[in-house]
């Protein structure tokens, strides 16, 4: 499917959604129990105390942390095992079993080794991360066209041997679509953590929100996270294509 | 170069069966259609590929094989593709008698050349390489006819180091300075032995 760029129906496509919005509300009358108005959701960013844009930090924070610890760490041992055989051949069963557990599953394991803490969040996000972007390295690096074998064969070397100039360069070409999919687990994750173990944040309010049937503060919530995730896409996006310069 | 009885396959298709090669001429040409066996011959030859068991291949000691496609590493510069992977320093790979053609594109990224320059950087690499056999796979695609001759000639002084050369190509044009003797491929399949004409260009 090609993406065009049509300016004209990007911007209907933005409108549309609250067109629809505001006929739902104002034509058909929805409950605010249902479909809170714009103005109430408006009046959340003025009315919390403390403001939602501090709950907004505090998750953007935690996602930052755990999501860029997680891409970094998960890197680095996906190239390890792919440098050691004997290692791969040890951990691999396990990483695959761990990647397969959901993360929001592991959220009490967290909440009883750290309890409240920051770290417990982080090492959830992180976990959730970094297995399944190792098991992804590990799979590009399977996957080396001949081109490259054909050289290394050559030159009577291994390619394992060369994990800067050659593996790491490699992975990162290829990692893009598997980063931007993780950037919405590590959101996901987010909000699970804060649901169970947080003072604030954003998946603390929605938490707080749902006790007290404040739908207009969920969709704040839920609009905040939505900008969050284009927001450090688009960023993600911008930097990585400095990362991979050659393909430019 | 000697192959006795080779049989291989890509999965179901024969495509060598008892196959039978053996000369001894320090520089040879294989030619044939599109398709017809050279390149799996070469991969085979250079251990990329192997054959069923029976087979009998006369290695090298060291075998350099440039491919057709391009194999620079397009993160890094052709200096850079080549110090990192060879034994080689600096001053060797200026030494070379080819460097004054390369210098101006040399140090910059592969990513940055023309598909004729990375083609130079790879024959230049192989050329720092000094293997024992040489397999060259249209070598001279996108090359222009200064450059072919310029390596071509650097090539005919390889031969003078004992190294020996099997090279592929389309266009009589850009071989026929290095007067290799030609082996034919025909069409059919699987393929048993290379017709001669004793045939130098």
């Amino acid at each position: 499917m090609k993406i065009t760029n049509n300016s004209t129906l990007r911007i209907v496509g933005i409108i549309l959604i609250p067109a629809i919005w505001f006929v739902l509300k104002y034509l058909f009358n929805v409950s605010d129990r249902y479909l809170p108005s714009p103005v109430s959701i408006i009046d959340v960013f003025t009315s919390l105390e403390p403001n939602i844009l501090i709950h907004f930090i505090w998750s953007l924070g935690r996602l930052i942390f755990g999501y860029s610890g997680g891409v970094v760490i998960g890197i680095i041992l996906g190239l390890w095992l792919f440098k050691s055989k004997n290692l791969t051949d040890i951990l691999y069963p396990t990483i695959q079993s761990l990647r397969s557990v959901p993360a929001a599953a592991t959220v009490p394991f967290f909440l009883l080794w750290f309890g409240f803490e920051e770290t417990g969040k982080f090492l959830l996000i992180f976990t959730g991360i970094a297995f399944n972007l190792s098991i992804t390295t590990i799979e590009i690096l399977s996957k080396i066209p001949d081109k490259y074998l054909v050289f290394f064969r050559s030159i009577n070397r291994k390619a394992e041997n060369h994990l800067k100039d050659f593996a790491l360069p490699f992975v990162l070409e290829k990692l893009l679509p598997t980063l931007r999919f993780s950037l919405s687990t590590a959101i996901g994750l987010v909000v699970v953590s804060e649901f169970l173990g947080s003072q604030v944040g954003l998946g603390y309010l929605i938490q707080t929100a749902r006790s007290t049937f404040s739908m207009n503060v969920i969709f704040a919530c839920m609009l905040l996270f939505g900008i969050m995730n284009y927001g450090i896409d688009k960023i993600l996006v911008l930097i990585w294509k400095k990362i991979i310069y050659w393909k430019s | 170069m000697q192959i006795t009885g080779l049989t291989f396959s890509y999965e179901k298709f024969l495509v060598f069966d008892d196959f039978n090669f053996e000369s001894s001429e320090p520089i040879i040409a294989f030619k044939g259609p599109s398709g017809c066996g050279k390149t799996t011959l070469l991969k085979i030859i250079s251990q990329n590929l192997t054959p069923e068991k029976k087979s009998v291949v006369q290695y090298s000691k060291s075998t350099y094989f440039v491919i057709q496609e391009d194999s620079l590493f397009p993160w890094l510069t052709g200096e850079e593709n080549i110090l990192k992977f060879l034994d080689t320093d600096k001053k060797k790979i200026q030494s070379q008698k080819l460097f004054p053609f390369v210098e101006s594109f040399l140090f910059k990224k592969a990513s940055e050349m023309s598909y004729g320059q990375r083609r130079m950087i790879e024959l230049f690499r192989a050329l720092i390489f000094k293997p024992d056999l040489l397999l060259l796979d249209e070598p001279f695609n996108f090359m222009d006819k200064k450059s072919r001759c310029v390596f071509t000639s650097e090539i005919i002084s390889l031969l003078e180091s004992r190294t020996k050369v099997i090279l592929t190509s389309h266009y009589n044009e850009d071989i026929s300075d290095l007067k290799p003797t030609v082996y034919y491929f025909n069409n059919s399949f699987p393929v048993r032995e290379l017709s001669t004409e004793d045939n130098k260009l």
